[in-house]
């Protein structure tokens, strides 16, 4: 039962889909006393050259024709970086103040779900897997230095905020579910007429290995703290620094199997063929023998995949129309490269306001972004995108839907 | 809030649920295809390496002899004689009391005989393959006692078996006690007896003696000494004598199970000569006979081999020479065009041949006196011999052969979606080679006849190239989680059915390669 409630709560705010506020431009409301709730989500993908076209056939189903392959194997360099987050926040935010001789403090709770994968993978590594070895004769699949990562986790966590809407959360994770795979030196040569296959792997794939709903436990941390900055023109303001899941897990049972060694295939002899169907032969196992497959189990510390974000943002309450907000984001990841933002605010003279960005980094490269904000007594509701390319054109590195909601109670 | 401002909010918390589900729902499985091959088979069978092998040997002109020499049974003569395992007793006492034997007195020298039952076999002299002697000792004095003890007969490199062992005093009345474990392998022995005129005879000789620096003891009548031996694990690989009066039968059966997948056609041999070969390694007169020869073909058709020697008694000559230099003696029937049907019982392709025989021992007795001999190298034994030209003629020769198989081909993850089987090859022998590749279920039922294109064609008088495609078709891909076995037919026709010589030089290259596109479905 416990399960089945941990699996429908994250769906539940997936519907309801809050969105992750360090995606959107960042509003800063010092002026706000009202408790509020916030909910907060973001659902995207980005790719530095696996095409939109591509994702969406994992993502919804359907046939990788020859064409959507080639799209995405012509933008491939040497290494390749992917990466997919969706992840939602509910958050209360309490104007009771906890301590008497400290009365701007206040405190605030928050239950989060997060799903996240990322990757760095090789050209060769793509080209294997989707168009197979025919194309390998007399040359080699590198898959060197290749990893990949999978989590879900939920957190559920108490903080305290003040006036200046600065916070920190301390959160308990509950992770259902972490995959990982490395390679060190790694990677096959194919003889052009097939007769040797010379394989070198240094490979480890490691998985929680349980049916509990809960695979391990750990701690996570997140801040907000606001720096105001006195400059005229568009950078009067302050600047933010966000952390989002700055922490460990334990995970209680996982199975890392691992090879390490080298494998030369040749073709059988005939002598080979009688002794593999007289089971004196074991094929099966000396290739594990030779690779040194091995599997073991057991608990191990794990990082989560938090975020840092520095940078500008909007002052909800300037009597500006046009503000600016630029600032630099990075995941705990080693697919993810620093990615830096800057945008343009602009706040009509009704509920509505729009805004604008590009960025540049993270799991790809060059995005355009926009968004709308529409704010109305004590409501306000902001959705966007990262990558606007992204929602229109196939032919973009990824897509991304952003959004959040503030209900002041 | 009014009704107009909660439908609004209601639209906007709608469209982020929308875009959500559209962004996140998975409609359905997610494939692709990839090509994939791989080098399964390279070899090359070459003639040569089959020659001086004790089968082929090669001729002049380079053409290939079928040489056969194969023993069909192999007579472990010293099964002929058989030695029960044996414990001897022997022991020493006095009829008077009181007798004071002071240090180093030896007080029992004795020479005994012992008999092995060994049927109607008589041993006069015997080498021991095997075997060993358990003593024990058993000494009633007060005083430490030194036994010797002696196998007179028993000899190894010239010197006679002897053990001298001391045996602890007797305490608080209980006798001291030694237990001593002789290997006797390799030591000749005289089973004639002290006398020489006996025979299965062992003898054994205890010498008792006082310790020289122990105490006067008292040798009381109630005290015996005792010395007790237990031969066991006796076997020969050297006897002189009578090996008594054996009758042997039996049938062989021999199966050469490749021949057994030939299913139809004809073969057409020449120049056969076979020959069965009776050899007697020992030095005893037998009597033998061959009672029938048959084969066995794939079809169940059995043939009788005809000779006008075959189910007739003949007399097999007792072996000469001796160890160094011992001849056996060699009884042939020889099996011709000529004298046989040897033509027509090879190409009726048997697979499984059964030859009776009956050899008798010293049929009419003890007719040597005694001088029956089989030495380490003897044997009595059946050998067949070939030696005709491999030049065979074939026509429609299926071999047929039934393969399990076990790929289900039903993975979620990948599946085989089509490919193809390429078989290239290089054909330096008289034979043209075409094959079927038939998928059965667990009935033995056929799913599917693989198309196939191409077949190897015989050196004409070059070698060949060629190559044959099996091609998997997706229909036959989906067949592949149900098939259990594989037939695969060989049909074999050679050049001509007349001198169709292999040669030396004859080679076949095989280089096999699977082409296969794998469908990939992520569910």
């Amino acid at each position: 039962m416990m399960k089945k409630l941990l699996a429908i709560l994250p769906l539940v705010f997936f519907g309801l889909q809050s969105s992750a506020q360090n995606m959107l431009p960042h509003y800063l409301d010092t002026a706000n006393n009202n408790a509020y709730v916030d909910f907060s989500g973001l659902g995207f993908y980005h790719s530095s050259a696996l095409k939109k076209e591509m994702v969406r056939k994992f993502v919804q189903g359907g046939f990788i024709d020859d064409d959507i392959k080639n799209n995405s194997m012509e933008s491939m360099d040497f290494t390749n970086r992917f990466g997919a987050d969706i992840s939602g926040e509910i958050t209360y935010f309490s104007n009771q103040s906890l301590f008497h001789n400290k009365p701007n403090l206040s405190w605030l709770v928050r239950y989060g779900y997060q799903f996240f994968g990322a990757g760095e993978f090789t050209n060769d590594a793509y080209e294997l897997l989707f168009y197979g070895n025919s194309d390998f004769k007399g040359r080699q699949a590198n898959l060197s230095n290749m990893h990949g990562l999978f989590t879900a986790y939920s957190k559920l966590g108490f903080g305290l905020k003040n006036q200046k809407q600065n916070s920190v959360v301390l959160n308990a994770i509950l992770v259902h579910q972490f995959s990982r795979f490395t390679t060190g030196r790694a990677g096959i040569s194919f003889q052009e007429d097939l007769n040797f296959i010379d394989a070198v792997a240094d490979a480890a794939f490691l998985q929680t290995n349980s049916h509990a709903a809960f695979q391990g436990i750990g701690f996570g941390v997140d801040a907000d703290y606001h720096i105001p900055i006195r400059e005229e023109g568009l950078m009067n303001g302050h600047v933010s620094i966000v952390l989002r899941n700055l922490g460990m897990a334990y995970l209680q049972n996982v199975e890392e199997t691992r090879i390490n060694g080298a494998f030369l295939y040749q073709p059988f002899n005939l002598d080979d063929i009688v002794n593999i169907v007289n089971g004196e032969r074991n094929f099966v196992e000396e290739l594990e023998d030779s690779l040194n497959f091995s599997v073991n189990s057991g608990g191990q510390w794990i990082t989560l995949p938090g975020m840092v974000q520095v940078g500008k943002v909007i002052d909800a309450n300037s009597s500006r129309t046009v503000q600016s907000f630029f600032g630099a984001r990075a995941y705990a990841s080693r697919a993810f490269i620093p990615m830096v933002y800057i945008g343009g605010h602009y706040q009509t003279d009704g509920f509505f306001s729009f805004g604008a960005q590009t960025s540049f980094g993270g799991f790809g490269g060059l995005r355009g972004g926009a968004y709308v904000a529409a704010k109305k007594e004590n409501f306000s509701f902001s959705l966007g995108t990262e990558d606007v390319l992204g929602i229109f054109l196939p032919t973009q590195y990824g897509e991304s839907v952003v959004m959040r909601c503030r209900w002041k109670i | 809030m009014t009704l107009f401002r909660k439908k609004k909010y209601v639209q906007i918390l709608l469209l982020p649920i929308v875009l959500v589900l559209s962004f996140s729902c998975r409609k359905s499985a997610t494939s692709w295809h990839s090509d994939w091959s791989l080098s399964l088979l390279k070899d090359t069978v070459f003639v040569a390496s089959w020659v001086n092998d004790s089968t082929l040997a090669e001729n002049a002109d380079q053409s290939i002899q079928v040489q056969l020499d194969r023993t069909l049974f192999n007579l472990n003569v010293f099964d002929l004689i058989t030695i029960p395992d044996t414990t001897i007793v022997q022991d020493f006492s006095i009829n008077f009391g009181g007798l004071n034997i002071p240090p180093g007195t030896a007080y029992v020298d004795e020479v005994k005989e012992h008999f092995f039952d060994l049927g109607d076999v008589v041993l006069k002299k015997a080498r021991l393959r095997s075997g060993v002697a358990n003593i024990l000792i058993s000494n009633p004095l007060a005083t430490t006692t030194i036994f010797e003890i002696e196998l007179p007969g028993v000899v190894k490199d010239g010197i006679t078996f002897s053990q001298t062992e001391l045996v602890a005093p007797a305490q608080n009345g209980l006798p001291g006690k030694t237990m001593i474990n002789l290997d006797l392998s390799g030591f000749f022995v005289d089973m004639r007896g002290e006398s020489g005129q006996f025979y299965n005879t062992l003898q054994s000789r205890m010498k008792v003696s006082t310790d020289p620096n122990g105490p006067n003891v008292t040798f009381a009548s109630s005290d015996i000494v005792k010395f007790e031996i237990n031969f066991g694990d006796l076997s020969v690989d050297y006897a002189l004598g009578y090996l008594g009066e054996t009758s042997i039968s039996d049938t062989v059966e021999v199966d050469i199970d490749a021949l057994s997948k030939i299913v139809q056609g004809q073969v057409a041999l020449q120049d056969m000569f076979l020959e069965l070969q009776l050899i007697n390694g020992i030095r005893a007169i037998a009597q033998g006979k061959i009672t029938h020869v048959e084969a066995v073909n794939a079809q169940g058709q059995t043939i009788n081999l005809s000779h006008p020697q075959l189910n007739l008694p003949f007399n097999i000559n007792a072996a000469q020479g001796n160890w160094n230099n011992l001849q056996p003696f060699v009884f042939p029937f020889l099996f011709d065009e000529n004298n046989s049907n040897i033509k027509a019982f090879l190409e009726h392709l048997g697979f499984r041949f059964r030859i009776g025989y009956e050899v008798k021992i010293n049929p009419w007795g003890n007719t040597s006196g005694g001088t029956d001999e089989i030495f380490p190298n003897s044997k009595l034994a059946l050998q067949l011999k070939t030696d005709f030209p491999l030049s065979i003629g074939v026509n429609a020769l299926l071999y047929r052969d039934t393969i399990a198989f076990n790929f289900a081909n039903d993975s979620r993850l990948m599946r085989v979606n089509e490919g193809r089987f390429v078989l290239k090859t290089k054909n330096a022998f008289p034979f043209a080679l075409s094959t079927q590749m038939k998928l059965l279920n667990e009935q033995n039922e056929t799913l599917v006849t693989l198309e196939h294109q191409g077949e190897i064609n015989a050196a004409n008088p070059n070698a060949s190239n060629d190559e044959i495609t099996f091609l998997i078709t997706s229909e036959t891909a989906d067949l592949l989680k149900d098939t259990k076995s594989i037939q695969l037919d060989f049909t074999l026709n050679s050049a001509s059915m007349q001198d169709n010589k292999v040669f030396i030089s004859d080679f076949l290259a095989l280089d096999l390669k699977a082409f296969f596109q794998l469908n990939t479905t992520i569910e």
